[in-house]
């Protein structure tokens, strides 16, 4: 159930009240019905009871004409009465003689009088009261009245003065004479036993009007008068039936009818206004009708009523037709009240539904759109808009696929007949899948859409649907990198593979040489010359593994994005020649021409020469490499200038073997060369291509190749470089002052005492050999903890002068080892050890931290012997000054 | 108690007063029982007494009720057998009574409409039949009722003043006055014997008076001696020739023109009309 709340309220009481005003305009109907049939009906109740007593009284009438005619109206009769007017006393017995038979058949017919009156209007012959004679009678009696004056019949009711009847008079005449006249009277009872012969089953009275009583009767007679029980305006005539003539009493039944009328309004009132009407009475579960039929006198003066008592069983069935209408009529109003109630209640529910939904749709993120049978758009909700850029009234009413969706993925125009959503739902079924909407900006957003359409109870479609949508821009775009990160994961994967394979292979080759020679010179009595050759073999493949390493080591620092490019002057000029100079020997090994093509003057930059010196002699090495004959020509230039940055294009040209064209792509890339069998004729790892491409990126530039089979190649990278002035001086550039290395570093000898804290046994077996023989004393600990122990220990004799510490070692690590020595140093106030790193941690960082930890200088394993006697020399040279 | 008496006090007069009231049956609780006329309704004589009887049982302090009968013989054979306390009665009836229960005591005449505490019986007829009386014989004659004074016991004593008797002529009953009156109006009987007054209401239709006897009593309360004690009868009496006219107006149209002591010695006139004892009950013809 819902709460009640005061609109509820409001609206449960305005259906209440509705009902009840529906209730009593139908109740008032069916009443207004009912009274309407059942005024009908009395109505013709009281139409019986008038046409009962007109043929009744007009019976008599005739009977009283034929009478006049066939009896009184006769000679003999008229001449008596004559007499009797002219003043005859015994006429008036001969007249009563005469006709005394007459007037006995004349009461069995129910005519009780027989009245002879003068012209005069005195009574003269009264057959019914013959001791009474004589008494004015033109006041009381206007049929008299009129009969003698007008000489005309009058048939009517008229009260007498004795008994009131229904007169018939008849002027008498003798031949012109006016006598008098006659009149036969007919009490009601008469009247009613004809009416109950007319229609039977009915109970009669008759009441007549007080004054109509009090200014006629007799005096004497007056006590035969009582007043009605109904009415008291009413007199009923002898009802202890003094009179033979009297009507029977009224029955049980009438006598209540009179008892339960005696208070109604409507008898007085309608009976005073001489109305003609019939009442409906319910008496003890009996229906009667009451019916009042007024009677008028010969004057048309109201002054008696006969009243109809009738068993009315009809009136009984009209009120229960009546009482069964309104419980149907209730019934039915309170069915539909509660049908009316119950479809409000939906309604609302419906509504509130609505309202629901419209907030769930209005709050939803995804856009959503109702679309008709014709694809109109029928309601968009906010997120619509947002997503689209489309306000209701650009789309409502309107085909939206024409609108945001007349495009396929591509961006052509789809019929929307062919839209892939209407398509589908028009049919009924439900559509999922991405799509791309076009916004009112005109962009082309990815969305995912859900369409369903709308179905009927019978699950048959309705034409309606629902679509609902969301931009997955950002998820096609996540989804997009993914799989590029995923492609590049795979190819890094399978480039690491090849890597590996790769440098099984590259590090197999000297190393089989290495191993080969190392056991050829295992073997005695070797000549002087086969003993250098194999040495000078160990030390070239030595060499071969070791560049190998160092590119692996730049390689994956590029990638890593540790290489830091350094920043000094950078003379193109000079990298040129340099380079040529460093390829020259294996050139005219070849017998090939390396020749530079360097700029004009000797313009400076600012970059890292080393790096550009590096990329340079990757190219010019792959050229020597690849060429046979020919030459190969280097080269530098400016291909764009500003005074803020200058791009430099360094190219190196051959006329070597060439490459294919479909194999130019493979080329930059790690690992890769054109083709394997490449590798195997002329070695290399793949990788030099690969670190001057990502050192070009790095220094803002490009790397490219033109090349023909049989023609030779250009290979080229560009860099970007601020351009220093011509003043600026090149010494300030970091130029490795140190000496060139020689080519027998050995050769001369250094003074000094070394400490070699080396935890690996071969490692102290080379370095004791070599300082050993460079002419340096050396001592040797195993681990850091020993080093510190032996330094600490020493005697002042032997102390050593430099102390070359590896990094990682069991007990105590070099750097830790180092910390312990620097402060042992202060505490003691002793002079500064050089402390020289000699670690196979090869990268910058590395020799970051070695200094960090209070070390004097860095060498990275293997040893180079050139740059260990450098070093040595170096610091012992300082520690000597 | 003469002497208490003649000093009353308020409680020895309400006694008194009480046992006058109560009578020597001061004890009995009964309603005194009263005849009207038989042959009436029982509506139309409650109409007509009911009034004179409430008056009468307040003056006496004790209810009266009315003790119906068919006609007059079962009237005397319930008051001979102590049945009735009061009867209203005709001359000839009373007579009759009189004649064989000679407790039955005349209380008062009511007047008639004229004021007089008497009337007259005739024979009447066609004033132009020119009929004389005088040795008739043979004649058709109209009669009221056998027991109606006016009926056969004064027709017939009529006649046999004329040397006639009923004997001689053929009667027959026809009940009420004015029957009588018209059917010899009409023609259909010689003469006939009723009430000289209403037998004069009919004289416009051509009858004629032939004989009227002398004054007779008109008809009266006669009570029972045996029920009733001379005191009680005395106060009936009283109160009854005691009525004002504003409390006998509302009474019956017989009763209601007032009424006087009666006297067993007023109805002398009617026994000697009387010729023979036993009157026939039924028509001769």
């Amino acid at each position: 159930m819902y709460a009640t709340s005061p609109s509820n309220k409001r609206r449960i009481l305005i259906w209440l009240g509705g009902f009840a005003l529906a209730w009593i305009l139908t109740a008032a109907l069916l009443q207004d019905n009912w009274q309407y049939k059942q005024g009908r009906y009395l109505d013709q109740h009281a139409s019986v009871v008038a046409t009962a007593y007109r043929a009744s009284v007009d019976s008599y009438a005739l009977a009283t004409r034929v009478l006049f005619t066939e009896t009184i109206n006769k000679p003999n009769t008229i001449t008596i009465f004559a007499r009797g007017i002219d003043g005859d006393p015994a006429a008036r017995g001969q007249l009563y003689r005469l006709l005394a038979q007459t007037y006995d058949d004349l009461v069995k017919q129910g005519i009780r009088q027989l009245h002879f009156h003068t012209s005069t209007g005195h009574s003269y012959l009264r057959f019914h009261a013959l001791d009474k004679f004589g008494d004015p009678l033109f006041d009381v009696r206007p049929s008299l009245r009129i009969a003698n004056t007008e000489k005309r019949m009058v048939f009517g009711f008229e009260a007498g003065r004795i008994v009131s009847g229904f007169r018939y008079v008849f002027p008498l005449f003798d031949q012109d004479r006016h006598l008098g006249s006659v009149e036969t009277s007919v009490t009601f009872r008469s009247i009613r036993e004809t009416m109950t012969r007319i229609d039977p089953g009915r109970e009669y009275a008759f009441v007549l009007r007080r004054d109509s009583v009090e200014n006629v009767v007799f005096a004497d007679t007056r006590n035969l008068y009582v007043p009605w029980p109904m009415n008291a305006d009413y007199f009923v005539e002898d009802p202890e039936l003094k009179l033979p003539d009297s009507p029977p009493p009224p029955t049980p039944k009438m006598r209540s009818l009179d008892a339960a009328l005696a208070s109604s309004t409507a008898v007085h009132t309608r009976m005073a206004a001489g109305d003609s009407f019939t009442l409906p009475m319910e008496i003890e579960g009996e229906f009667w009708a009451v019916s009042f039929s007024p009677v008028a006198d010969v004057t048309q003066r109201q002054v008696a009523y006969v009243v109809s008592y009738t068993a009315a069983p009809y009136l009984g069935a009209l009120r229960n037709e009546f009482i069964r209408m309104l419980a149907l009529a209730t019934l039915a109003l309170a069915t539909l009240l509660f049908l009316a109630y119950r479809l409000w209640q939906a309604r609302e529910q419906q509504t509130r539904e609505a309202e629901h939904l419209r907030t769930i749709t209005d709050t939803i993120a995804d856009g959503i759109y109702v679309m008709d049978a014709r694809g109109t758009i029928r309601m968009i909700n906010p997120a619509f808009e947002e997503i689209l850029g489309y306000a209701p009234a650009d789309v409502i009413g309107k085909i939206g696929h024409d609108i945001f969706h007349a495009h396929a993925a591509n961006g052509d125009r789809v019929p929307h007949k062919n839209c892939p959503i209407f398509s589908v739902v028009k049919q009924g079924g439900a559509f999922q899948g991405d799509e791309i909407f076009r916004s009112k900006a005109g962009a082309l957003i990815n969305v995912g859409v859900a369409s369903r359409p709308i179905l009927d109870r019978n699950h048959r479609p309705t034409g309606i649907s629902v679509t609902a949508f969301r931009d997955i821009s950002v998820r096609k775009q996540t989804e997009a990198t993914l799989l590029a990160a995923k492609n590049t994961a795979e190819a890094a994967n399978r480039a690491k593979s090849e890597f590996l394979s790769m440098m099984s292979h590259e590090i197999r080759t000297p190393m089989n040489g290495v191993i080969g020679m190392a056991q050829l010179l295992l073997i005695p009595g070797l000549e002087e010359g086969e003993r250098l050759d194999y040495a000078r073999t160990i030390l070239n493949s030595g060499q071969t593994l070791l560049n190998l390493l160092n590119d692996i080591l730049d390689l994956s620092k590029i990638e890593a994005g540790r290489i830091e490019l350094e920043d000094g002057v950078v003379e193109p000029r000079q990298i040129l020649r340099e380079t040529a100079l460093l390829f020259a020997a294996a050139a005219a090994d070849k017998k090939i021409a390396l020749t530079t093509d360097g700029p004009e003057g000797n313009r400076r930059y600012r970059g890292d020469s080393h790096r550009l010196r590096q990329m340079l002699a990757n190219l010019v090495g792959n050229a020597v490499k690849f060429t046979h004959q020919g030459e190969i020509c280097l080269s530098v230039r400016e291909i764009e200038s500003t005074p803020e940055r200058c791009m430099l294009e360094f190219s190196v040209r051959d006329t070597g073997i060439g490459i294919p064209a479909d194999k130019l792509s493979r080329l930059f890339q790690p690992f890769t060369q054109v083709d394997s069998s490449i590798t195997r004729e002329y070695g290399g790892t793949g990788l030099g291509l690969s670190i001057v491409r990502s050192l070009a990126h790095m220094m803002k530039g490009e790397t490219g190749v033109d090349s023909q089979v049989g023609q030779g190649s250009r290979f080229w990278f560009s860099v970007a470089l601020t351009p220093l002035a011509p003043d600026v001086d090149s010494r300030g550039s970091n130029r490795d002052s140190r000496p060139t290395a020689t080519h027998d570093p050995l050769v001369r000898g250094l003074n000094g005492r070394i400490l070699v804290v080396e935890d690996n046994r071969t490692n102290r077996l080379v370095i004791g050999t070599l300082l050993g023989k460079i002419g340096l004393t050396v001592d040797m600990a195993e681990n850091g903890q020993e080093g510190v122990t032996r330094l600490i220990k020493s005697a002042e004799t032997e102390k050593p002068d430099l102390i070359l510490m590896d990094v990682q070692m069991p007990v105590l690590d070099g750097l830790a080892a180092t910390a312990q020595i620097r402060q042992w140093e202060l505490d003691n106030a002793v002079p500064r050890i050089p402390i020289i790193a000699l670690t196979a941690d090869a990268f910058a960082e590395d020799r970051e931290r070695c200094l960090a930890a209070g070390m004097d200088d860095y060498l990275a394993k293997p040893i180079d012997a050139a740059r260990l006697r450098e070093t040595l020399a170096h610091w012992l040279g300082r520690v000597k000054q | 108690m003469t002497q208490l008496l003649r000093k009353p006090s308020t409680a020895l007069t309400v006694a008194y007063g009480l046992l006058v009231l109560t009578g020597t049956n001061a004890t009995m609780a009964e309603p005194l029982a009263f005849a009207p006329l038989p042959m009436e309704s029982p509506e139309t004589v409650s109409t007509q007494w009911k009034p004179l009887l409430d008056y009468l049982g307040k003056s006496l302090g004790e209810p009266v009720r009315i003790e119906y009968s068919d006609d007059y013989g079962k009237i005397l054979d319930k008051f001979r057998a102590g049945k009735l306390d009061l009867a209203y009665l005709g001359p000839l009836p009373y007579v009759t009574l009189k004649e064989k229960f000679p407790a039955a005591t005349p209380v008062v005449h009511f007047n008639e409409q004229n004021g007089q505490p008497t009337y007259s019986c005739a024979i009447v007829a066609l004033e132009e039949r020119k009929l004389a009386l005088k040795n008739i014989k043979g004649l058709r004659i109209a009669l009221t009722q056998p027991l109606s004074t006016c009926g056969y016991l004064s027709t017939d004593g009529l006649l046999r003043r004329a040397g006639s008797d009923l004997e001689k002529n053929r009667y027959r009953y026809l009940d009420k006055h004015d029957a009588v009156a018209l059917a010899v109006a009409r023609g259909d009987y010689d003469a006939g014997g009723l009430k000289t007054a209403i037998g004069r209401k009919y004289l416009h239709l051509g009858l004629m008076v032939l004989a009227e006897s002398p004054p007779l009593p008109s008809f009266a309360l006669i009570a029972n001696g045996t029920r009733l004690s001379a005191e009680r009868i005395e106060q009936i009496r009283q109160a009854l020739t005691r009525a004002q006219p504003g409390t006998t107006k509302s009474w019956g149209d017989n009763i209601r023109h007032g009424a006087v002591p009666a006297n067993d010695r007023d109805y002398d006139a009617v026994r000697q009309l009387r010729g023979r004892a036993d009157i026939p009950e039924r028509d001769n013809f």
